[in-house]
């Protein structure tokens, strides 16, 4: 096991341009998948935030009477894609407009007497668990009799929620051209290995090595390389994300008050395993495959 | 101990190397096989390692058939052999010590064992004095010599030598046949191909001579 160790080593100092050329590849790959997860990580963030703020509103026909109000929040809450419904009578309108307009006004307020011109504007504030139900329930609610009325923050939704897939499918892609792009590499990386240690690899077997013997050297080289190929992209995004999320928050902070960026720890706490599972992964399929296909007692 | 029955070879490429051989080593024995070039040798001796399944015919050692050796327990039957070649297929980046060691590491053996039994089996080989030395730095006798340490550090049932002395000069060709028969006077069934009709006659052992993949003579010199 030590003699496969230092042998494994050996392998990738000897073979320092291919095995440098694989670790970089993985770690490139693994680096794309940081940046897009990171990414991911704080656009589902934003969204989700914009979910809990951005909603539907739905005013109702003159006449509505209260209890059909009522009946559609019960009807929407046990829809369970709604977070919260939220009703605001007539009445409370009216007050509401009173305090932020009239500021306390008393003349003005006495001049509209018992009037109440906000009388349509009963209304139901929606919040949706999931931006991506809100384009069928507007419908929904649109087909409703007592319905005047649905206002709804439509398209910035959809556009998140469509960048966000986008994003990912674009991201799934790339990252898996890279991987193929890795596992080929390692495979050139072992194959070589292979080739440059056949002579060793013949007496070997002549000696009574088993495949396992033989094969550990260069199943650790992969190994090796995927490890360093994941550590090294982690340690970089780790100060990336440190320093640029410190930059974003002091830039935009003031401006963009939705905006927050996830805790370092929250995305390090999964990107890590993700990535050693990712590089390490990618080194022992590389190698394995490479390694049975080539080295048979 | 060793037998073959009604062995035939023919390569991939349509090349018969072997002719229905058939012919038994016993245990202990010394065996010389010769003949012209091309004419099956080291053909043989790749049976027995398995390194090439013959195509007719069986091969037993020990009783057992080793055609009916599954691929996995291949490693436990050939470290019952031991092997050396006309270029002595030593490891170039180690030392003379290294060389030697690597047999027994294969085989799991521990590093205090090794770092006892080495030196004493170089010793044996007379290069006592040599253990750090490369390959490079090494006459081709001692270069073989090596080999052979190699080769019987694992206490083999059975040394094939393909050539051993194919590249050296008589002196050294003679020093080596004469560590061949120490080792077969341990024990070692020996079967060694050469050319070499000189050392074949000096000896005075049993010769089997093969011809376009037959056995054409199988007699013991006097
Ligand atoms: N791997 C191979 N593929 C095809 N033909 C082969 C192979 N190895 C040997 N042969 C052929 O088989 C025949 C016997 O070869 P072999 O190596 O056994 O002869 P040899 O007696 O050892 O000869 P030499 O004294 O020159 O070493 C030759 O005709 C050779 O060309
Ligand atoms: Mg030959």
């Amino acid at each position: 096991m030590l003699y496969s160790m230092k042998q494994a080593f050996q392998n990738i100092f000897r073979n320092r341009f291919f095995s440098l050329a694989s670790i970089g590849t993985i770690g490139a790959s693994i680096f794309i998948f940081g940046v897009i997860y990171m990414v991911l990580m704080n656009v589902e963030g934003v969204l989700h935030s914009a979910e809990k703020t951005v909603g539907i509103t739905v005013f109702f026909e003159e006449g509505t009477k209260e209890e059909d109000i009522f009946l559609l929040k019960e009807e929407l809450l046990s829809g369970g894609e709604t977070e919260k419904v939220e009703y605001t009578s007539a009445k409370e309108a009216w007050e509401s407009f009173q305090k932020d307009y009239f500021n306390q006004d008393e003349e003005l307020i006495k001049a509209f007497g018992e009037d109440n011109p906000l009388k349509e504007s009963a209304s139901l504030d929606i919040y949706l668990k999931n931006v991506e139900s809100q384009k069928k329930l507007v419908g929904e609610l649109k087909e409703n009799p007592i319905v005047r009325k649905v206002n709804s923050s439509d398209t910035i939704a959809k556009q998140m929620s469509q960048m966000n897939r986008m994003a990912g499918l674009v991201s799934a892609a790339l990252l898996g051209i890279l991987l193929i792009v890795a596992v080929f590499l390692i495979q050139t990386t072992i194959r070589t290995g292979i080739f440059v240690r056949r002579d060793e690899i013949a007496i070997m077997k002549l000696i009574g090595a088993t495949d396992g013997m033989v094969r550990a050297p260069f199943v650790i080289e992969g190994i090796v390389i995927g490890i360093v190929g994941a550590c090294i992209p982690l340690a970089v995004l780790y100060v990336m994300y440190v320093k640029l999320g410190r930059m974003i928050v002091q830039q935009f902070g003031d401006a963009l008050p939705l905006f927050s960026i996830v805790d370092t720890e929250t995305i390090f706490v999964t990107l890590v395993p993700i990535a050693m599972v990712l590089g390490v992964g990618i080194g022992l399929f590389g190698s394995i495959i490479t390694v049975r296909r080539h080295i048979r007692v | 101990m060793i037998r073959l029955e009604n062995i035939s070879m023919t390569y991939p490429a349509g090349v018969t190397a072997l002719q229905d051989v058939s012919l038994s080593i016993e245990k202990g024995e010394f065996v010389f096989v010769t003949g012209s070039s091309g004419s099956g040798k080291s053909t043989l001796i790749k049976l027995l390692l398995c390194e090439v399944k013959p195509t007719k015919g069986n091969i037993y050692i020990q009783g057992k058939n080793l055609g009916n050796i599954k691929r996995r327990k291949l490693p436990l039957y050939r470290r019952k052999l031991g092997v050396v070649f006309q270029d002595f297929r030593l490891l170039k980046d180690r030392n003379v010590y290294e060389n030697v060691a690597f047999a027994q590491r294969v085989i799991g053996k521990s590093k205090q064992y090794i770092h006892h039994q080495v030196p004493q089996i170089l010793e044996v080989m007379g290069l006592g004095d040599k253990l750090k030395a490369f390959p490079n730095q090494l006459s081709g006798g001692e270069q073989q010599r090596v080999a052979l340490a190699r080769a019987v550090v694992n206490h083999p049932i059975v040394l094939l030598a393909d050539e051993p002395t194919g590249n050296l000069d008589p002196k050294n060709s003679m020093e080596i046949m004469e560590l061949l028969e120490e080792i077969n006077k341990t024990g070692t069934t020996v079967i060694v191909v050469t050319h070499n009709l000189e050392i074949v006659k000096a000896m005075k052992k049993r010769v089997i001579t093969l011809e376009k993949g037959k056995i054409i003579k199988d007699e013991r010199m006097e």
